[in-house]
């Protein structure tokens, strides 16, 4: 029982059933879509023309924030540019469309790197894998290594604590050799002491395959509850170290990965090849048959929804993009799957009655920052923005908890994104 | 079908505001229950049905007020109909009157209850806002409303058994016969008894064991925070007890029970102190007003003349909540130590405050004579003595002493009074149970003008094991008059305990005026009489 601190995490209906250890069906596509800028909003250079014809796995864009090679997910001709929807965004920019010839004629392999490599060769076939971080941040993987010659333990993270999501637990299943030749690789480089795969409880299939390809010692297997934000680096870190950190985990000493980004490392630093198809789950109460389908990176959310049996005829219906607790639901289906992106879950949407707050404190019981959300609200609405500043929502993360727990029902999490955008604004002038 | 694009997150807790409110209905529900039955049984059908009525005309007026309120608010709203209907079930005000019923004596008049209700919803809460926009507990304020402005007191009929008093409640009697700080005074009432609620007292607070079970029940459910809970139960506790081993009581434990049992705490600390919305948000500062809260109990009841202290504590906890609120600003996992510092303080420091309350209350500059009376107080208390019946009934009798007193200096200085050895008193199969003891206690009592010294006079018996058999005002501190110059008046005093009344019962004779400083000489003289039983019958104790 905690006295003065928050609970931070709560158990809930995962309805992870619908699509587990469901057949993962292939889905083919006749176009891919790479948009043109990152998700902070810089613009990716284009190395192809159109025209230019193009094999799977050659390298077209390049990040200018990060160095991070975007590699073509299907053969085929470069078109011209095309405006669609980016999720992250939030609006429609030109994306780059690669007309897919169906022959998946490969281009030339990466290097390949094994145990025996040096470490710096490691980290460059890394950085040059162009990875990115497959839990739904998409941060790239690489920069998480640079420098860290000190670490303790890296934590596989394949809690998936988010509702419906079950591609982290396919994929592990599958590919569990993979992800111990991708573990071990990143341990190598950074000298990690041990390593930690966390998987939540009953998740009996992926822990016994990952679980055979263990040899070491220092490499185990650790399973969390069943509560959400399980998966959030920091809740996650705190489960299994006990540590507090304040901004980056590697300040004590701890590396946190997405299980299918360790998959990937395994896969492209071993054989070459480069990511270019993932698994996504399509799943909710409003689709007609949950499943998790593989497809190339670019292609539409439209075609899964379609091959999913498309949408049930609903009165209105959200769309989301991620998992049903952070994603905000988009109002097209026409946008690009990219290497982050896990899911589509399509939900049908009922606005709930909202009641007056009756201050009963389950906001700040639960919100796994610390906060308070119904003070934050209340300075809010009275414009009070020292105070919002003062009550730390900067530090908030969105997770939706707030929102979740409410018994009134109020739109607490919205709330806290308007305070922060403001408190950003506040802080910035201050400076 | 339309693609929404409402904010995250699109999943939601099942739990709603309303079956919150909803479970908290049935456990008040099941308190109501409790109450209804007990009346039923120990006071008839008219009382039974009488305690079902006022809490039909409690949740009738304070849905009445949201009626009202909506009305005059909404009056050109075309969709007044609606809205009023919504506030009805959407104001959660039929808990505020449940609250407020069972906050109240099952004898409370009818007019006071629809008065109370009115005040509690009408004013206290739809006034400023509705739910959730109250910043005191409607039904705190609507208690202390009536408890100003209505008569209390219990009709002759329920005056049977330990309830032969005027007050309204148990701790009525307690705080007007020794101001909460003798253990002996109330343990004529048997703790088995209080726990189970087998006594009379406001119509929710008397069981506690059922009132446990509901707490536990809505912590489990969620629907409450346990924290104001524990530690303002725990603060009172834990002062109680210090109290009790500061002042030597014979036992401590026994005391603080009491102090928790009796009177309306568990009730305000399950239904009452727990309410979000007059109570901070942080868990921090739930733990703090739980606390405070604790201590303002205390204080008053030991220090004021008020019978009972639970719902001032808690109307001024309220008020201080938007302070605590507006200070707790830290992330939960920041400033721990700093946070533990402050709830240890504030706890040392409340046990330090009623403690050292309760050493100055208990002593002070009060004369005690036991025995040494002169012709004049003599004559009074012959009188009283003389009528027989007065002082005895079907199951006790003061008669003459048949032992001798061990201390020869208590019997000098009256060998031929009445008084100088000490009465027996005997029961129906003139078994000895204690003994009688005439104390005149004198206090200086302050009028606002001036001081001056004042006897009060009292008749404590006492039994051999140190229970208060009776405890008789033969004058109260502040009389104006004389005993006798009342007698020569012609005024009728009412010294007497009804023959049919059992006689086991702390009785209020005489003139008592001035009532709080009668009450603390009633103190000191049973404190006094006890130290002679002690002195004299020791070993018996």
């Amino acid at each position: 029982m905690v006295l003065f601190k928050s609970i931070g995490k709560r158990h809930l209906n995962g309805h992870k059933d619908l699509t587990l250890d469901k057949e993962v069906v292939s889905l083919e596509t006749k176009k891919v879509y790479f948009p043109t800028l990152s998700p902070n909003g810089k613009p990716i250079n284009c190395l192809v023309n159109p025209g230019d014809k193009v094999k799977v796995g050659q390298k077209i864009m390049e990040r200018t924030d990060f160095y991070v090679p975007i590699y073509a997910s299907v053969s085929g001709t470069v078109l011209e540019n095309e405006n669609i929807f980016h999720p992250v965004i939030g609006r429609d920019i030109p994306h780059l469309v690669i007309e897919n010839d169906g022959k998946y004629t490969k281009a030339k392999p990466l290097k390949t790197v094994s145990l025996d490599s040096s470490n710096e060769e490691i980290f460059a076939a890394l950085k040059e894998a162009g990875l990115v971080g497959m839990g739904g941040a998409g941060f790239p993987t690489y920069i998480k290594y640079q420098g860290q010659n000190n670490i303790d333990t890296i934590i596989v993270n394949a809690v998936e604590c988010e509702p419906f999501l079950t591609t982290d637990y396919e994929e592990s299943k599958v590919h569990a050799d993979e992800l111990l030749t991708g573990l071990r690789l990143m341990m190598k480089i950074c000298n990690a002491k041990k390593a930690v795969i966390a998987f939540k409880v009953h998740k009996h299939k992926a822990v016994e395959a990952v679980k055979a390809q263990i040899k070491e010692d220092n490499i185990e297997v650790r399973e969390v509850k069943d509560l959400y934000p399980m998966g959030w680096e920091r809740t996650l870190i705190k489960v299994i170290t006990k540590k507090d950190y304040d901004k980056l985990p590697s300040e004590i000493g701890v590396i946190v990965n997405n299980v299918q980004t360790l998959i990937n490392i395994g896969r492209t630093l071993s054989t070459g090849e480069v990511l270019v198809e993932r698994v996504v789950t399509v799943s909710g109460d409003a689709i007609n048959e949950p499943m998790n389908i593989k497809v190339r990176i670019g292609t539409l959310a439209s075609g899964l929804i379609e091959r999913a049996g498309g949408l049930k005829d609903l009165e209105e219906v959200a769309l989301i993009p991620g998992g049903p607790m952070c994603s905000k639901a988009v109002k097209t289906d026409k946008y690009a799957i990219l290497i982050p992106s896990g899911s589509i879950t399509c939900l049908e949407y009922k606005k709930l009655p909202e009641e007056p707050c009756l201050r009963c404190g389950a906001c700040t019981a639960y919100c796994p920052s610390g906060l308070q959300p119904v003070e934050i609200r209340a300075a809010h609405k009275a414009k009070d923005t020292e105070r919002v500043i003062k009550l730390g929502v900067i530090n908030c993360v969105e997770c939706g908890m707030c929102s979740y727990t409410c018994p009134s029902k109020i739109e607490l999490t919205d709330t806290m994104r308007l305070a922060k955008v403001v408190a950003r604004a506040k802080m910035a002038m201050r400076k | 079908m339309t693609l929404t694009t409402k904010a995250a997150p699109y999943v939601r807790n099942k739990k709603t505001t309303f079956q919150i409110m909803i479970e908290l209905t049935i456990a008040l529900g099941l308190v109501f229950i409790f109450s209804v039955v007990y009346s039923f049984i120990k006071l008839g059908a008219e009382y039974g049905i009488r305690a079902i009525l006022l809490m039909l005309v409690g949740v009738v007026c304070s849905l009445c007020s949201d009626v009202i309120y909506t009305f005059f608010t909404n009056k050109k709203d075309k969709e007044l109909l609606k809205k009023m209907l919504h506030n009805v079930t959407h104001n959660y005000s039929w808990v505020t009157g449940m609250i407020l019923v069972l906050c109240c004596p099952v004898w409370t008049r009818y007019y006071a209850i629809i008065a109370g209700s009115f005040f509690a919803t009408l004013i206290v809460k739809n006034l400023f806002g509705g739910f959730g926009k109250n910043i005191f507990n409607p039904a705190a304020l609507g208690r202390i409303f009536i408890a100003l402005c209505f008569d209390l007191s219990a009709p002759l009929a329920v005056r049977t058994g330990v309830d032969a008093t005027t007050g309204a409640t148990l701790t009525g009697i307690i705080n007007s016969s020794t101001g909460w700080l003798l253990d002996t005074s109330i343990s004529q009432f048997s703790l088995v008894d209080m726990l189970f609620g087998n006594y009379f007292g406001a119509m929710g607070e008397t069981c506690t064991v059922l009132l446990l079970v509901c707490a536990v029940l809505l912590i489990v459910r969620k629907d409450m925070n346990w924290r104001p809970t524990v530690f303002y139960i725990g603060t009172v506790a834990v002062s109680s007890l210090v109290i009790g081993l500061v002042l030597g009581m014979r036992n401590p434990f026994v005391y603080m029970l009491y102090q928790l049992l009796a009177g309306g705490l568990v009730f305000g600390a399950v239904f009452m102190l727990t309410d979000p919305v007059t109570t901070p948000t942080s868990p921090v500062g739930k733990v703090f007003v739980g606390i405070i809260a604790g201590l303002l109990t205390v204080v008053f009841r030991i220090a004021t003349n008020m019978p009972e202290g639970v719902v001032y504590s808690i109307a001024i906890v309220n008020l201080i909540t938007p302070a605590i609120d507006h200070l707790v600003v830290a992330r939960s996992q920041e400033h721990l130590v700093r946070k533990y510092c402050v709830t240890c303080g504030t706890l040392v420091l409340s046990i330090a405050i009623t403690s050292v309350l309760g050493l100055h209350l208990n002593g002070g500059q009060i004369v005690y004579e036991v025995n040494g009376i002169n012709k004049e107080e003599y004559e009074e208390v012959y009188f009283l003595l003389d009528q027989g019946g007065q002082l005895s009934s079907k199951n006790y009798d003061i008669k003459a002493p048949t032992k001798e007193v061990s201390d020869p200096a208590l019997v000098t200085k009256a060998q031929d009074d009445l008084l100088g050895n000490h009465y027996l008193v005997v029961d129906e199969n003139d078994n000895e149970i204690g003994v009688t003891f005439y104390v005149v206690v004198t206090q200086e009592v302050n009028n606002g003008y001036a001081t001056a010294d004042k006897k009060c006079r009292t008749l404590v018996s006492l039994g051999f094991d140190g229970s208060i058999i009776s405890l008789y005002i033969v004058l109260g501190a502040r009389t104006a008059q004389s005993f006798e110059d009342k007698v020569k008046d012609g005024l009728e005093i009412n010294y007497g305990v009804d023959k049919a009344e059992d006689f086991a019962n702390i009785e209020f004779g005489g003139l008592v005026a001035g009532a709080s400083y009668t009450a603390q000489g009633v103190q000191k003289s049973v404190a006094k009489a006890l130290e002679i039983m002690q002195a004299n019958y020791g070993g018996n104790n």
